[in-house]
């Protein structure tokens, strides 16, 4: 079943980076849950799928500090959502996890990629 | 309220994540059917794919930190329902509470209306109180040449004012009375921001020497005296004999500087370089209010003040060597003298809640022990140490905090009563009693101290179920186990901490009435009983010569004396006030300036001393033949005889009284004609100064009182003391008519309010450390039966028995009285100068008070005992 195959591609996100994910994801326009949750996991191409029992938590989280304002709005199909915006603070906070995330992964490249012989 | 709306926002949200869920599961099932999937399966799917609904809601509402205040619901909710469950235990705590804690918010609201809150002016913390300073005469009045340099020198004051309390005599208006005025400079109102109720106020033009005297009008003898008629501006009054124009009036909310009491504010300034003022030696009672300027600090401007005081003593060091200032923060200074009494109370109440605590806590760790079982259950199925410990304090504050709000009832319900009483039996002694109210800060001392309380007392009980052991609990099932907690462990320990606090508060009582018993008891050397004082004043206008004034008082005397049911009837001057006067000695060596010894003097008509019971010892008293022109005589007292002749006789003796307008600085030598009885005026707590006594007819005075000695009741006599005077000249105000016995009473008022409570509070500390010691050993003893029946059959006697009890409770009595009298030797040193005729340490109150305690101890242990004692031993075997 292709539902089968796509879940055993999925990676369990790494531990901080579903807050850079999430306020990525708002960059693009407000969004509600699982409208980021969607996103996620299609620009992810079907590889990050971010568990509900997370998500809420870390919406809630980002709400509460500020980075994240919410709104209760209309969806295209005339339901009511809350849908979040990302804030100045929290492009701030994207800015900064983001550069953060670069360093991490041009270090963890920079190791992987030395040949041991040659060290 | 505030919790009431967080808990209302949380209940929002809550909903909202509801919905927020809801939105998100129809959304992902429109989309499957988008996809098309079946309808009817897609629901399923859609709930398998997101999870577990409840649990997601659970996680993401404790992201807003929620979980305690739920839990704090629960905790509440149990706690209440304990305490209704438990009801003996929770009434017994609750009285308990409710007497510390009621207790410390009533004198809580008495430091906070007298000492805490600030005096009701606009930025009353700049304003400051000012007297002169010697190193004899701590408050020196100022004199009107230093007070003018000041005000002139000065660059931290925004203004200054100087004033002084002179009563006069109103003739203009009825029969003639005395007047409470209060002669102030330009700057007096100012400085207090003080606005007129109607005309104006005294300015710097008032002050000239040659202005028109004007005169500003207190609001309740306004009201008193013109009916608040404003038409009253303009009139004239006659002050001793001088026209005064009244120009204003002020309000009287001014209970804390003595403001009801005046009736009228005159120009101090005028009177600059009058006699008695214009001399830089000059201090007649002037005393200064004044107020910083904005930014500058209350030691920067005292730096000032006394380096001013060091430029006039180079400049006049004849008059200023040594004088400097004295300045003190305005509410501070107002107060100072109530200060350590009323902290004294303080720390005995929070003795008594201290105490209060300790009992609290030994109640709340019984109920601990009878709830071991339910303790034991909740461990075994999960509760941690700290939630456990949560529960228990949750419990405890919950208790004190319904003490608390009981206390704050009765406490509300005796500040009414007990600030009457307190203005009542102290207005003279305590400023601002009347102010006495629960207010903000006494309503948040109240939920501090049961707060704290509360967490005090429940520390220990939580501490006590840490230690139960569920597992042995649950297997012992029902039967008491004497291990660890029955044992004098945590609860010995607060017995012997509550004897020891119980202790403290009754040695500061015991000391403090010992001190009481020591001033009132003390022989003053005079009779109060029976004596009738009423005191007159001449005005100078009118009484310009001595001889004016020496036949009014002498026909006001032998017309007095003339009157039925007077046995004897003298005048003196100042009546029990202090005349302090330096004096030499004849064939002495005159002694350095600052050597010359003081005396207590006062001058007498014939009768006088007659008439107060001082009693001669040896030659006589003042008589008739005591005249103006005759030879100057005096009366001096033994302690003045034994001093400079002793074991001789002084009679024939000369001495010279101070007075300052002679060239020498001393008046003429008098030959000592008696020798009387020491006598304290100012009561026995006063320092002692040896007296001397003057005939009226060499030493007149325009003031003075009757003292006379009748068998008459006073409400018929004053009427006859006012026209045998009115006969005499109608101008003339009879005031301050009272009993000798009634001006001492006014001395004890505070010294007598302080013994009241210190001994009601002291009662409380005994009774709760009787129950106290009496609940833990009853409880010991419980725990014991088994062992004791064990004990009767293997053949102890009934006194064994007896003794191993009482033991247990004499090792706890022992303990707690050795710790209390060291805690006692040191804390009581604070209260030295409250103390008088009584050393902190007195051995005899200490040793009354240890005797007094144990015994109160031992007898609460003795019944529990006797009880042990009288149990038959194959009952106590079968005891569980």
């Amino acid at each position: 079943m292709t539902q089968n195959d796509s879940y055993k591609n999925r990676v369990e996100l790494v531990q901080g980076t579903l807050d850079m994910l999430i306020l990525r994801t708002l960059q693009w326009g407000p969004q509600h849950g699982y409208g980021i949750s969607q996103a996620i996991r299609i620009n992810s191409g079907d590889v990050l799928q971010v568990e509900t029992g997370s998500l809420y938590p870390a919406l809630h989280r980002l709400e509460r500090q500020g980075w994240v304002r919410a709104e209760w709005k209309q969806t295209e199909s005339k339901q009511r959502a809350k849908y979040y915006r990302i804030t100045a603070l929290g492009k701030k906070q994207l800015l900064s996890d983001q550069n953060r995330w670069q360093r991490v992964v041009d270090a963890i490249a920079a190791i992987m990629q030395t040949d041991p012989k040659r060290s | 309220m505030n919790l009431r709306r967080l808990w209302r926002s949380r209940s929002r949200r809550k909903d909202e994540l509801d919905e927020e869920i809801q939105s998100h599961l129809r959304m992902a099932a429109e989309d499957r059917v988008d996809r098309g999937e079946a309808p009817d399966e897609v629901q399923d799917a859609v709930l398998r794919e997101f999870g577990n609904v409840a649990l997601v809601e659970d996680v993401t509402h404790d992201v807003w930190g929620w979980r305690w205040l739920e839990e704090l619901r629960y905790d509440l909710r149990f706690a209440l329902r304990t305490l209704r469950k438990n009801r003996g235990f929770t009434a017994v705590a609750l009285l308990t509470l409710t007497l510390g804690i009621g207790a410390n918010t009533a004198i809580f609201s008495v430091i906070n209306a007298v000492l805490l809150r600030p005096l009701p002016y606009p930025h009353s913390d700049r304003l400051v109180y000012l007297s002169e300073w010697s190193p004899e005469i701590r408050f020196m009045y100022i004199s009107m040449a230093d007070f003018n340099d000041w005000r002139v020198r000065n660059t931290v004051f925004e203004s200054v004012g100087g004033y002084r309390s002179a009563d006069v005599t109103l003739t203009s208006i009825g029969e003639a009375q005395r007047l409470h005025v209060r002669q102030v400079t330009d700057g007096f109102f100012s400085t207090l921001s003080v606005k007129p109720l109607l005309g104006r106020l005294l300015t710097a033009r008032d002050d000239k020497v040659e202005a028109e005297p004007v005169v500003v009008l207190g609001e309740a003898f306004w009201a008193r005296e013109f009916n608040r008629d404003p038409r009253v501006l303009g009139q004239r009054l006659n002050l001793d004999g001088e026209l005064y124009t009244v120009i204003g009036v002020v309000p009287n909310s001014h209970w804390h500087l003595g403001w009801p009491e005046v009736d009228a504010f005159t120009s101090l300034g005028r009177l600059q370089y009058a006699p008695g003022f214009a001399h830089r030696d000059d201090h007649h009672g002037v005393y200064a209010y004044a107020r910083l300027k904005p930014g500058v600090s209350f030691e920067q401007a005292r730096e000032q003040m006394w380096a001013i005081a060091r430029q006039l003593a180079q400049e006049y060091p004849q008059t200023n060597s040594g004088v400097s200032v004295n300045m003190m923060p305005l509410l501070p200074g107002l107060v100072e003298y109530v200060r350590r009494p009323l902290l004294l109370l303080m720390a005995a109440v929070a003795l008594v809640l201290l105490i209060t605590c300790v009992n609290v806590a030994n109640l709340l760790t019984s109920l601990v022990i009878v709830r071991r079982q339910e303790i034991a259950i909740r461990c075994a199925l999960g509760a941690g140490a700290a939630r456990l410990a949560r529960q228990f304090l949750c419990e405890s504050v919950l208790l004190a905090l319904m003490g608390g709000a009981a206390g704050l009832v009765v406490a509300y319900c005796s500040t009414g009563s007990a600030s009457a009483a307190l203005v009542h039996l102290a207005s003279s002694t305590v400023p601002r009693a009347e102010d006495i109210s629960i207010d903000r800060p006494v309503l948040l001392f109240t939920l501090v101290i049961s707060l704290l309380a509360g967490i005090a007392f429940g520390t220990m009980p939580a501490l006590a179920a840490y230690r139960i052991d569920p597992n042995q609990t649950l297997m012992d099932s029902g039967r008491i186990s004497t291990s660890g907690l029955s044992r004098a462990g945590v609860r010995g320990f607060l017995v012997a901490a509550e004897l020891a606090l119980s202790l403290v508060l009754l040695v500061a009582t015991g000391l403090t009435i010992k001190s009481f018993l020591h001033v009132v008891q003390q022989d003053l050397g005079f009779r109060a009983d029976g004596v009738l004082t009423a005191s007159l004043s001449l005005p100078p206008l009118q009484y310009r010569d001595d001889s004016q004034k020496r036949l009014l008082v002498q026909q006001l005397v032998e017309r007095v004396a003339a009157l039925p049911g007077v046995k004897t009837v003298g005048f003196k001057f100042p009546l029990l006030g202090a005349a302090e006067s330096h004096f030499l000695v004849e064939g002495r060596p005159k002694p350095e300036p600052e050597n010359v010894p003081y005396t207590e003097f006062s001058s007498v008509t014939p009768g006088a001393l007659e008439a107060m019971g001082v009693q001669i010892l040896r030659g006589r008293y003042f008589n008739a033949d005591d005249k103006a022109e005759s030879e100057p005589v005096c009366i001096i007292d033994d302690l003045l005889a034994s001093e400079y002749w002793p074991g001789e006789s002084a009679i024939g003796k000369r001495v010279a009284i101070e007075a300052p307008v002679a060239p020498n600085g001393f008046g003429p030598w008098r030959t000592v004609v008696g020798v009387v009885h020491h006598v304290q005026y100012h009561g026995g707590d006063w320092p002692t100064l040896a007296g001397t006594y003057l005939p009226y007819t060499q030493y007149p005075s325009s003031r003075g009182s009757l003292a006379v000695l009748s068998g008459t009741e006073q409400s018929s006599l004053e009427p006859m003391l006012r026209d045998v005077l009115h006969s005499l000249d109608p101008n003339l105000a009879l005031y301050d008519v009272r009993s000798l016995a009634e001006f001492m009473d006014e001395d004890l008022a505070s010294r007598k309010l302080i013994v009241v409570l210190l001994s009601i509070l002291a009662g409380i500390a005994l009774l709760l450390a009787m129950l106290g010691s009496y609940g833990v050993m009853a409880y010991m003893v419980t725990g014991r039966t088994h062992e004791i029946g064990l004990r009767r059959a293997l053949g102890a006697k009934p006194q064994d028995v007896l003794r191993l009890i009482l033991g247990q409770g004499m090792r706890l009595i022992i303990l707690g009285t050795s710790v209390g009298i060291i805690a006692a030797l040191a804390l009581t040193r604070v209260m030295r100068s409250l103390l008088f005729g009584v050393s902190t340490t007195d051995p005899l109150t200490f040793a009354g008070v240890v005797v007094l305690l144990v015994l109160v101890a031992l007898a609460a242990c003795y019944i529990p005992a006797r009880k042990a004692v009288g149990l038959n031993p194959l009952d106590a075997l079968r005891h569980e």
